[in-house]
């Protein structure tokens, strides 16, 4: 497990910032994620998917215990500072610059952000996916819908 | 199923987008498609530009940090649960203070940042477009005005076919963007931004297959990204320094 933790890190932080939505919070809470793994790696089997393991855990620490504290301090939507992006060009092109579609992700709603994660950027099935967020597959199939809702409509001239 | 389907839920128009559908019944949707506008139309209300959502999510984009060191090392065990308590506390309360103090990110950040933004050019990108000289003139006397540079000279550098400049911003701060066609159509970019900082002589970093070479001099953030080839970039970068 130790050798597959620091290119797991990475993944594991930008899942964290999905679910809290500021970079203090997701530090805290990927490191929380690594040590809580560490101190169980007896339970992990060898062999099985370390990172579906570590996105499992992750969210389970956010729900169970970081984010009714996070909510509670007003920390559920604050922006994720350094990564906004801002074009001073009235030019189309400065609409799909990479900071709009980033917002239009953080704007969502925490159900289909970390839907979006874990299927769109990180790849994995809708099952494996449903598997990790404890969910059924038709929900993963609704959030994404409601996702690519929003966002298409942000960006009206995109092909699939 | 054999018969024509003519109404789908979006969860399943979503399913076909994502591949995640049987042969079959992507085979309906594709057929349903073509000859349905209606269903057409809902696939265009679904549609999300991905290969740019996922370089907005690159972790190098983010600035995504490594593992920290005190995770690296040996593994705590239960009962040593104290210190390792003390040890986060002290590694986060170090984190924040890192995170804070560096900020804007250190050159990876928005060098990263502009990289997934220039993957996106193709030749077509820039092949045709020409820019009225006075709208260059106005770009170049506001980045003249900004970063106290004359850039006159870098529009006609041997090997780099001049196309566009215009001011973006990163962060709040004003960005520079001169983009460019090599020889051989490759869209090339040359970037200007405030960086704080001391001096420091040309660094190559490869990102999203794209060789980019990046210095410093006199609080002038430079950056010449394009192209696979990095010897290529790096001449070109010299060409490109000689007249700043």
């Amino acid at each position: 497990m130790r050798e597959g933790l620091p290119a797991l890190y990475p993944r594991l932080w930008r899942f964290a910032l999905m679910l809290s939505g500021s970079r203090v919070a997701a530090d805290d809470l990927a490191q929380k994620a690594c040590t809580r793994a560490l101190e169980n790696a007896g339970k992990f089997e060898a062999g099985t998917h370390l990172d579906r393991w570590m996105f499992t855990l992750t969210r389970r620490i956010w729900l169970n215990e970081l984010r009714s504290e996070a909510v509670r301090r007003g920390n559920g939507l604050v922006p994720v500072e350094e990564v906004e992006l801002a074009a001073n060009s009235a030019s189309s092109e400065a609409n799909i610059f990479t900071g709009e579609v980033f917002n239009a992700i953080r704007n969502l709603p925490e159900s289909q952000r970390e839907t979006v994660l874990l299927v769109y950027v990180e790849g994995y099935a809708y099952k494996d996916a449903a598997q990790m967020l404890e969910i059924p597959i038709g929900t993963v199939m609704s959030r994404l819908a409601a996702a690519r809702k929003s966002i298409a409509q942000k960006f009206p001239d995109e092909r699939a | 199923m054999s018969e024509n389907r003519t109404s789908f839920s979006d969860e399943e128009l979503t399913a076909y987008l994502d591949g995640e559908l049987d042969k079959q019944e992507a085979a309906q949707i594709k057929a349903a498609a073509k000859s349905d506008g209606g269903v057409a139309a809902r696939l265009d209300a679904l549609a999300v530009p991905m290969k740019l959502l996922k370089l907005s999510m690159n972790p190098a984009v983010l600035d995504a940090p490594a593992l920290p060191a005190h995770l690296a090392g040996a593994a705590p065990s239960p009962s040593r649960g104290i210190w390792v308590a003390s040890a986060i506390a002290a590694s986060f309360v170090i984190g924040v203070a890192v995170t804070n103090f560096m900020r804007p990110a250190p050159n990876t950040g928005w060098i990263a940042t502009i990289a997934s933004y220039q993957a996106l050019y193709v030749t077509e990108t820039l092949d045709g477009a020409t820019q009225p000289p006075a709208e260059t003139a106005q770009v170049l006397a506001r980045a003249q005005d900004t970063f106290g540079v004359d850039l006159s000279e870098a529009l006609s550098v041997a090997g780099l076919d001049f196309k566009r400049a215009q001011m973006l911003g990163l962060n709040g701060s004003p960005l520079l963007q001169v983009a460019y066609l090599a020889e051989d159509g490759t869209p090339m970019a040359l970037c200007l931004k405030s960086v704080s900082g001391p001096d420091r002589g040309p660094k190559t970093t490869v990102m999203f297959d794209m060789a980019g070479v990046s210095w410093v001099e006199n609080g002038i953030g430079y950056l010449l990204i394009g192209g696979g080839d990095t010897a290529k970039t790096e001449a070109l970068s010299s060409g490109l320094a000689a007249v700043l």
